[in-house]
């Protein structure tokens, strides 16, 4: 109501005192000519725009296709590669389980191996010492033989005087008349 | 020296002996000499060495034995010394006493004693080893006083050993056994 009241006052006010300013002819002539050019658009260029945008929007419609079918392959490619997680995940957990035992393995057998080195080693410094110990004992034993020998002889040289070996002499001879008589 | 040769150089001492009509005195004298030969090295190396020369060595030997060995054998060892067998001295007695004693239905027995021994113990000692091997021995007695005491005779390949040196040797076994 307002618009309609601004546009009869616009009229009223206008050289002509018609709605439309100037010559009516005109605005006869100038919609013929603008309905003639519309015409004209819609003949000749409407096809062409009609057929650009059925271009356009099969393009639309295919870049959207291939955008689902990307978003589809993406999915797939994510399903797979979170499948993939899964089982990488799960491998991890297998090969730090086996790595593990691998560990506790290898630490049982180190452990063993020191325990027999030590053992060993234990056992041969026993034997060792042992042996030493008979080895000095012997060689001990042996060394007082000879002295207790030595003394033996030096006492046995000074004491023996004509008449012991005399009595040597006689008790060789009657140990072999024994043996004769025997 | 060959075995071959010293039981020549033997043979031919024991022909000497023979024909000289006193083959045991000669065989002993040997026998004493080799002892003394082989108990003093200096003695051993003063007649064995042949750079000394012959008159030298031949009078040593006469200085030792002029007045206590017979003519023959002192021949014998003089006739040793200028040949250069001397050193086989040893061998060829033990030969020669070899021969001696088989001539008589013997056999040697080397007899060592600490001390010397007494005809008499000599005698005693003779007996005692013949009825103990039932054999007629001819004793060769060497004095070893490294026996310390008593007497050891060697008769072939038997050993009758009475040496204060040997007891004393199984003494030292025993306790050296004990370990």
């Amino acid at each position: 109501m307002r618009a309609f009241n601004a546009a009869t006052i616009f009229a009223a006010e206008a050289p002509n005192g018609n709605f439309l300013p100037g010559d009516i002819n005109e605005f006869y002539w100038g919609s013929a000519a603008f309905l003639v050019v519309v015409a004209f658009l819609l003949w000749k260029v409407r096809p062409s725009i009609v057929k650009m945008f059925k271009k356009s929007n099969e393009q639309t419609k295919n870049e959207v296709e291939w955008a689902q079918n990307a978003a589809d392959d993406a999915q797939c490619e994510f399903s797979e590669f979170k499948s993939k997680l899964g089982d990488i995940s799960s491998e991890r957990e297998q090969i730090l389980t086996e790595a593990r035992e691998s560990a506790q393995n290898l630490e049982e057998e180190l452990k063993q191996k020191a325990h027999q080195d030590a053992e060993e080693v234990k056992t041969r410094f026993s034997h060792d010492t042992e042996l030493s110990r008979v080895q000095a004992q012997n060689e001990v034993k042996q060394q007082l033989a000879r002295v207790a020998l030595t003394a033996a002889e030096n006492i046995v040289a000074d004491s023996l005087d004509e008449k012991t070996h005399d009595q040597l002499l006689d008790d060789y001879i009657s140990s072999n008349l024994k043996k004769a008589n025997n | 020296m060959s075995d071959k040769r010293k039981d020549q150089y033997a043979s031919a001492i024991f022909e000497i002996a023979t024909a000289e009509g006193n083959i045991d005195k000669i065989s002993g004298e040997l026998y004493a000499f080799s002892q003394a030969l082989e108990k003093s090295r200096e003695l051993y190396v003063s007649l064995s060495d042949n750079s000394i020369p012959f008159e030298k060595r031949n009078q040593i030997v006469l200085d030792l034995l002029s007045n206590k060995a017979s003519a023959a054998t002192l021949g014998v060892i003089v006739m040793l010394v200028s040949a250069g067998r001397i050193k086989d001295l040893p061998d060829i007695s033990k030969e020669l006493s070899v021969k001696v004693a088989e001539q008589q239905e013997k056999e040697v027995a080397y007899v060592r004693s600490a001390v010397s021994l007494s005809d008499e113990q000599l005698k005693k000692l003779r007996e005692a080893l013949n009825k103990a091997t039932n054999k007629q021995l001819d004793l060769k007695v060497t004095v070893d006083e490294e026996l310390l005491g008593g007497i050891t005779a060697t008769i072939g390949d038997t050993v009758i050993d009475g040496t204060v040196k040997s007891r004393l040797q199984k003494l030292r076994e025993k306790l050296e056994a004990k370990q």
